[in-house]
């Protein structure tokens, strides 16, 4: 019984509520607050029931008679459950953040009785079981929604309204004429009913086609699908709580679901297919995906930004229907809630900064997250969801349509997805970068003595003390609950009650396919009690950085950091392979440990507990310690999951964890070298994370369907990969953050970065990389590795040379071995059956190489000793030179030294690579003058410097590094516990051997010499040069395409596309109606006369023509 | 026994108005009128459910013969689906205006010669609507004609007596043509009753001429584009009361004989080319009026353009009529009913806001939802009907409609249908966007107006969505008995 009424209830609810908002006068503002928010919880309540209910096989419907034929139906099935629990828990907090937002408002009881019947209305489109129903109540939302469009009552308001209603009502109208013509043929357009238009043969496929675009017309004028999209960066005019409703849910999204009823419950998959007018729709979509980012990025008003963001955003649902796969709708109807979520939460925030601080600008928003640390945070994880950032929300859709556009034979539709997400990247990240890394424009203004007229900044500034929150409560807690959420939607995306989740649920209905079974990767664990430490070692880092975060001033607490790291290493020396499994993490997320994990995992627990407690006695960690400690802790804990985790989702999020703390470790010093290294190395790590979202897309569906073949994609597929990575491990080509960016981050972070985080890359090729595919050959992809490895190697080499800063010397070192691992990955590639032997090398390189260039960048910092002045103990001296010494000839391969072991074993596998072999050897020289010229350099930097800090400051740094050389000479030894090598060590030490690892050394130190002596300088000088006048070039470049831009308006907010857009797509305008006074003529009698006789005589001649 | 109890009940719906109009012009307290007025519109209400609830449930219609001389010499009132549904609409459109009414007037002086003339309206309505005679019907038409020109001069002023004027000689001449075609038709059948001229009408030359006379003389009164001249002029320059009846019931009135003329008694002369022909001309009124609503200056003028806008709906059916009868017959009535609730209260909340503010000029209304919500609500709900949004009655009336033409395949219907909505939201949106506008000078507007007597306005506003949320009992009926 209740069953049957329920759907209703819930819908007079929302009803109830707004009548009697309207009802309620202005005043008695807490009577209308509770009610309000009354109403909603128990909407929430009877949603939440109505879930329950579904997910046990009940079903709810009620069904009212309207007509003869036609009946009122509302049904809760699974898809209007995702839509109907989105907008009732939305309406629930965008609720609370209106009461805040129009504390001081006019209108109040208008804004929330409409605001009340808006949700009525969507609600009604979510439940709508016909599509009848649904049109009553998409027209119903039109109405709805336009007292709020034009709530503030200006000239402005009312002008986006009247472009809202010239869409929508045109729209609404094509939408009744299709649904019309439809239900003359198809009856009463249940959606439950499977198949109606298939059953009905006697409809031509051109009236199928006309009905078709009709509907989508109409639905589309909604969820803004190019063109039909210009009214809605024009409705922002509305305020803020509009906004975010009429963008996240109502509006846009139930244009968007219509689209999802019309393609899956009207006409089905397969008619639609087959008239091919889903390719049309895949088309559209995608343009649109494309022109909404583009125009964003030349907005300069937020919500307008925000707007076009919007328009890109919705049309991947509609995307993700039109692939017409199972896999690209779950990624659409994901997408449906997700986007919901983080684009609430956006617009949240910028009501909040607009009420807050009167910002409305992008332009303005320069040091604003010092003023509203929450609000911006909030609004930067948005950002980074919006991006596809894992492991919020809007990865998890992106992630299905791109493997969904696979499946369904579109592999392009990739390539607009990582567009998408650059293009995203490119009009979001500035705000993040004002926000968060410039100065506030006062500050600003008094380090440059410039009275600035910003009264009501300075106004706030003054308020702002007295204040104990950002804003008032109610306006900061629905964005911290959307973001929470939405965080949550992706990092729980295989929980029961996730978004993805209950889309598969969806989907598997539709489709009739069983996605548990088919698809996705099911773990089997042997657990064992050890196997917890796997995830506690990842989630421990992070709770430490938040306890760090929240508690800034008890410094102390970053001693438990080492600790950290001592776990790891604990965790790598187990002797046994550990795997654990978090089936509703991710997507079934899964750790292990087995011999290539354990090796990485030894070294970065190893570099971690060094550099760690190393920056717990640095001095030169810039005024926010706490800061650095947290960042430090994201990346430490980021790095391990990385190591530890085995499957692409779970690695792909610790990877851009790691990127993005990284990025804030290099910015935070704020000087413009810091800022221009980090705006180089961001773009890059954008760029990588594209390019390996794209190519885990592939990886993602060939673990769906591993027979998959298609020979160009896959090729695709490995250069991104290697391109992907490339960029995190430097490959040459795409290194140029790497020189930048190493140097100017903290001595700690800088051994790090150089030590481990490079590794990253290696890491990510050797696990996901499919070298066994059996019909491809990765040769050329290999071939062209291998190449582009080598010429890096000899290229960092001798840039290298040219440094001052003994970093710069040691980052383009870090280049040029970084070439040697990634030759070896393409050799791989191109000969997948020398994996087993290589893979143990690579490790071992790895480690080999991070210990020695950790060693060599901590002792960057204690150079200081060197200075002449300070007079330090001479046996101090001797220590310190060593620990800068004996790390270095490691590095170059000295006898005995892990270096050497490395390369020798590199060199016994790659017999039949000669020139690789003699490369390896000639780098070895390079990699020596490196070493003499960073010595020299640190030497020379000690003396120009004036040391500030006493001896005993130093002493536990040195320590650190001692006990870090003792590492790099004792790694040998590990070698000997190792079972993967099978060639035993002693054999390497032959004479032959011997001498050819010091050949390169002596060589290299004699040929620095005379370099140092007599061409050195003239080569810098020569670079400098070189590098001014390519400079002058770019910025020529860039002039002329700005310029250009200027003239073709790209620039211009407003530019004269829309108007144009407007004419095309109204058939009639009524613009020409003009509102002139009219005067009102009466006829004179004469002229009626002639009128009847004129209609008489055409009447009777009416009636003698029929006959 | 029963059922002769119901068919002298019609005689009560000629009767009683008669005796309310006459008290109220015997009576001499203000009061009293007001009390007596309300008291049998209420009366009439319950009479007029009672029968179409019989006539629903028995499938048939009621059929009083006056002193039981049968026609071809008696006269005779029929009560069928249609004119039961249309007798229910305008006894509750009435009940709400009578209500209005009551509050509306300023001054004793009109108030005193507002009420029988009132009633005398009503009597002409209820009969025009149960008459089955067309030469009764040319008396009822006359009688409407006149309490009509009466209502609107009473208003006193210089334009309303000019529209008066204007409409007195329009609906002479209307009635003149139609006596004209009644008198051919006399002349050749030698018969009044309705449903004996049905079956005797052949297709000749007399009976094309008096179709003709008929069409023409009624087409003035409904006011079809390009006869609509007179209406804008006579609906917005009446009191409100008046002109909400005028726009709701009496050019209805005419429609409805027009409508059974064509498709009930001379059906044999119609041919597809006529029917096309009134098509057409419904098309354009529906275009040239809703051009002449979106730039009408004035609230009131909006109201009546969107009248000869509406009307044109009307016309647009006749070409169905010829292919899909019985659903374009309900598609009719339908609109009928959804359209006078629509323009009664939308006139009614219309004189509210002239009243409050003392004009009604559309440029200086801005911002009058903050002092008049419920005026505004009412004429926004109405909008919503006229423009065939859901949910309301305007809503099922065009789904029919488009139904309709969609079956017929006519789908230049379609599109004239299509336009006519986008037009109507485009006139009536000028008016709710005036009112959402922040007025730059507030104090222009300290309109402190009671909207009580909106009540009845507010009640035809709910029914308008009411019947559009369920049609079903609405459609029956009227599909219950041709």
């Amino acid at each position: 019984m209740l069953n049957d009424w329920l759907p209703l209830i819930i819908l007079v609810v929302a009803f109830v509520t707004g009548m009697l908002m309207l009802l309620i006068g202005e005043k008695s503002e807490a009577l209308r607050t509770s009610i309000n928010l009354s109403s909603a919880a128990i909407n929430i309540v009877l949603i939440f029931i109505m879930v329950n209910g579904v997910y046990q096989g009940e079903v709810f419907e009620t069904r009212l008679p309207l007509l003869p034929d036609i009946n009122l139906v509302l049904k809760a099935d699974a898809l209007s459950l995702m839509f109907v629990s989105l907008s009732g828990v939305l309406w629930f907090f965008t609720t609370i953040y209106a009461v805040g937002y129009f504390k001081h408002g006019k209108h109040r009881s208008r804004f929330f009785g409409f605001f009340s019947l808006c949700v009525f209305s969507t609600l009604g489109v979510a439940l709508a079981g016909n599509l009848i129903t649904f049109l009553i109540f998409y027209e119903l939302l039109t109405l709805a929604t336009y007292p709020l469009i034009v709530h503030k009552g200006n000239e402005a308001s009312l002008h986006s309204g009247k472009i809202y209603l010239r869409y929508t009502m045109i729209g609404g109208a094509m939408l009744m004429i299709g649904v019309v013509w439809l239900k003359s043929f198809a009856g009463s357009l249940d959606f439950s009913i499977s198949n109606i238009l298939l059953n009905t043969p006697d409809i031509s496929a051109f009236t199928l086609t006309a009905i078709f675009v009709l509907l989508m017309f109409g639905l589309g004028v909604k969820a803004a699908l190019f063109p039909l999209h210009g009214w809605l960066p024009r409705a922002m005019a509305a305020p803020a709580p509009v906004s975010s409703l009429l963008h996240a849910v109502a509006v846009v999204k139930a244009g968007a679901f219509g689209i999802i009823r019309v393609i899956y419950d009207v006409y089905g998959i397969e008619l639609s297919n087959a008239l091919g007018l889903l390719q049309v729709l895949v088309a559209l979509a995608c343009f649109t995906i494309i022109y909404g980012s583009v125009r964003a990025i030349f907005q300069n008003d937020i919500k307008k930004r925000l707007a076009y963001s919007t328009v890109s955003q919705v049309s991947y649902i509609t995307l993700g229907i039109a692939l017409a796969g199972p896999i690209a709708a779950v990624g659409a109807i994901a997408h449906l809630g997700h986007q919901g979520l983080m684009k609430i939460t956006m617009f949240f925030c910028a009501g909040n900064l607009a009420e807050s601080l009167h910002i409305y600008k992008v332009s303005e928003l320069n040091g604003v997250a010092k003023k509203m640390p929450i609000t911006m945070t909030a609004f930067t994880i948005a950002i980074f969801g919006m991006i596809g950032i894992p492991p919020i929300a809007g990865f998890v859709s992106k992630w299905f349509l791109g493997a969904g556009a696979i499946e369904a034979g579109y592999p392009w539709v990739i390539a607009v997805l990582a567009g998408s997400s650059m293009l995203n990247a490119i009009y979001f990240l500035p705000l993040v970068y004002r926000a968060w890394f410039l100065p506030l424009p006062d500050e600003q203004c008094d380090a440059v003595g410039v009275e600035h007229k910003t009264p009501h900044l300075a106004q706030q500034s003054a308020h702002s003390p007295s204040r104990k929150l950002e804003s008032h409560w109610m306006m900061l807690l629905p964005p911290i609950v959307t973001i929470t959420f939405a965080m949550l939607a992706g990092l729980f995306a295989q929980s029961n009650f996730s978004a993805m989740n209950w889309s598969k649920l969806i989907v598997e209905n539709e489709f009739t396919v069983n996605f548990a079974d088919n698809f996705f990767l099911q773990v089997e664990t042997a657990w064992e009690p050890i196997s917890a430490l796997l995830g506690l070692t990842i989630i421990l880092p992070f709770l430490v950085a938040l306890i760090v975060w929240l508690l800034p001033n008890k410094t102390k607490l970053s001693f438990l950091l080492p600790l950290c790291a001592g776990l790891a290493i604990f965790l790598a020396v187990q002797p046994s392979n550990l795997s654990d499994s978090y089936s509703s993490l991710f997507f079934g997320s899964e750790l292990k440990l087995d011999d290539i994990s354990r090796g990485f995992l030894l070294l970065a627990g190893v570099l971690w507990l060094l550099a760690s407690t190393y920056s717990l006695f640095y001095p030169n960690l810039g005024d926010k310690r706490a800061q650095f400690f947290a960042l430090f802790a994201v990346a430490m804990g980021s790095s391990f999951g990385l190591v530890l985790s085995a499957d692409l989702f779970g690695f792909i999020t610790f990877f851009t964890f790691m990127s993005l703390a990284s990025y804030v470790i290099i910015i935070r010093g704020g000087l413009p070298p810091a800022r221009k290294a980090a705006n180089v190395y961001i773009k890059w790590v954008i760029v990588g994370e594209v390019a390996i979202f794209s190519a885990f897309c592939v990886i993602n569906y060939l673990s769906f369907n591993p027979d998959f073949s298609h020979p160009i994609l896959l090729q695709t597929m490995a250069i991104l990969l290697v391109v992907g990575f490339g960029i995190k491990i430097g490959l040459f080509g795409f290194h140029s953050w790497l020189p930048l960016a190493h140097p100017v981050a903290a001595v700690p972070a800088s051994a790090l970065l150089s030590g481990f985080m490079v590794k990253a890359g290696m890491i990510g090729w050797i696990k996901f990389f499919p070298f066994e595919l059996s019909n491809i050959s990765f040769y050329q992809v290999g071939l062209i590795t291998v190449l582009l490895s080598i010429t890096g190697t000899f290229y960092a080499g001798f840039k290298g040379l040219l440094q001052k800063d003994p970093k710069a010397v040691l980052a383009y070192s870090t280049i040029s071995q970084m070439g040697i691992l990634s030759a070896c990955f393409g050799i791989l590639l191109m000969e997948p059956e020398l994996k087993v032997l290589m893979l143990p090398i690579i490790v071992f390189y790895s480690i080999h190489h991070g210990l020695a260039k950790s060693a060599l960048f901590l002792s960057v910092g204690i150079s200081g000793l060197l200075n002449s002045s300070i007079k330090a103990n001479r046996a101090l001296l001797v220590v310190c030179y060593l620990v800068m010494v004996i790390p270095a000839i490691s590095l170059v391969g000295a006898p005995f030294m892990s270096g050497f072991f490395a390369k020798a074993n590199l060199k016994l596998l790659i017999v039949d690579f000669p020139l690789l072999k003699q490369a390896i050897s000639i780098s070895a020289v390079f990699t020596t003058l490196l070493m003499c010229r960073f010595i020299h350099m640190t030497y020379h930097k000690a003396q120009n410097n004036s040391p500030s800090v006493t001896t005993t400051k130093y002493l536990p740094l040195v320590a650190l590094c001692v006990m870090n050389t003792v590492l790099v000479l004792l790694a040998p030894l590990s070698l000997l516990f190792s079972s993967s090598f099978n060639t035993p060590l002693s054999s390497f030490l032959v004479t032959e051997n011997l001498l050819a690892a010091t050949y390169p050394l002596v060589a290299g130190i004699g040929i620095y010499f005379i370099l140092n002596k007599f061409v050195l300088s003239h080569l810098i000088t020569l670079n400098q040069r070189f590098i001014h006048s390519i400079n002058i070039y770019i910025e020529q470049i860039k002039l002329g395409i700005g310029k250009l831009s200027t003239q073709l308006n790209l620039v211009d907010p407003v530019s004269t596309i829309e108007v144009n857009n407007l004419q095309t797509v109204t058939t009639m305008r009524y613009g020409w109606l003009s509102t002139k006074e009219h005067v009102t003529k009466t006829m004179n009698s004469p002229s009626i006369a002639l009128l009847l006789m004129l209609i008489c005589t055409l009447l009777v001649g009416a009636f003698f023509i029929g006959n | 026994m029963h059922s002769s109890f119901y068919a002298i009940s019609i005689a009560l719906l000629l009767t009683l108005p008669l005796i309310a109009a006459i008290l109220c012009f015997v009576v001499n307290s203000i009061k009293v009128k007001r009390y007596l007025s309300v008291l049998f519109a209420i009366v009439l209400v319950f009479i007029c459910v009672a029968q179409a609830s019989y006539v629903f449930e028995n499938d048939e219609p009621l059929q009083l013969v006056v002193g039981e001389w049968l026609p071809p010499l008696g006269i005779k009132l029929v009560l069928d689906g249609f004119s039961s549904v249309m007798l229910l609409m305008t006894s509750i459109i009435g009940l709400a205006i009578t209500f209005y009414s009551t509050h509306y007037f300023e001054s004793d002086d009109k108030e005193s010669r507002f009420w029988p003339l009132w009633w005398f309206l009503i009597t002409a309505l209820f009969g025009v609507f149960v008459s089955s005679d067309i030469f009764n019907t040319y008396i009822m038409l006359e009688l409407l004609g006149l309490a009509s020109v009466s209502l609107i001069a009473i208003q006193g002023t210089q334009k309303a007596l000019q529209a008066s004027y204007q409409y007195l000689l329009v609906g002479l001449l209307g009635s003149l043509f139609y006596l004209l075609g009644v008198a051919i038709i006399y002349r050749t059948y030698g018969v009044l009753d309705n449903e004996l001229i049905a079956q005797l009408a052949q297709n000749n030359l007399s009976t094309k001429l008096a179709l003709a006379f008929i069409t023409l003389g009624m087409m003035m009164k409904c006011a079809l584009f390009p006869l609509h001249f007179w209406l804008p002029e006579a609906h917005s320059n009446a009191s409100a009361p008046v002109s909400a009846i005028l726009s709701a019931l009496v050019i209805k009135a005419a429609f409805f004989i027009l409508f059974k003329f064509w498709f009930e008694i001379l059906t044999p002369v119609v041919t597809v080319f006529a029917v096309s022909l009134i098509g057409c001309l419904g098309a354009a009124a529906i275009i040239y009026g809703s051009y002449r609503a979106f730039t009408a200056p004035r609230l009131k003028l909006l109201v009546a353009y969107s009248t000869v806008a509406q009307i044109g709906y009307l016309f647009v059916a006749f070409p169905l009529m010829i292919v899909t009868p019985e659903i374009t017959r309900t598609a009719v009535i339908y609109f009928i009913v959804a359209h006078g609730c629509a323009k009664a209260a939308m006139f009614l909340s219309a004189g509210t806001i002239q009243k409050a503010v003392g004009h009604d000029n559309l440029a200086d209304l801005k911002g009058i939802a903050v002092h008049l919500p419920l005026s505004i609500f009412i004429f926004a709900v109405t909008s919503t009907s006229l423009i065939g949004l859901p949910p309301s009655g305007g809503f099922i009336a065009k789904w029919l409609m488009l139904n309709n033409a969609v079956q017929a395949g006519q789908w230049w219907w379609v599109v004239t249908l299509f336009i006519g909505g986008l037009l109507a939201s485009a006139y009536l949106f000028r008016v709710l966007n005036l009112a959402f506008t922040t007025p730059e000078q507030e104090s222009l507007l300290d309109v402190n107006y009671s909207e009580k007597k909106l009540l009845g306005a507010a009640g035809l506003a709910i029914i308008t969505i009411i019947i559009g949320l369920n049609a079903i009992w609405l459609t029956s009926m009227i599909a219950s008995n041709a």
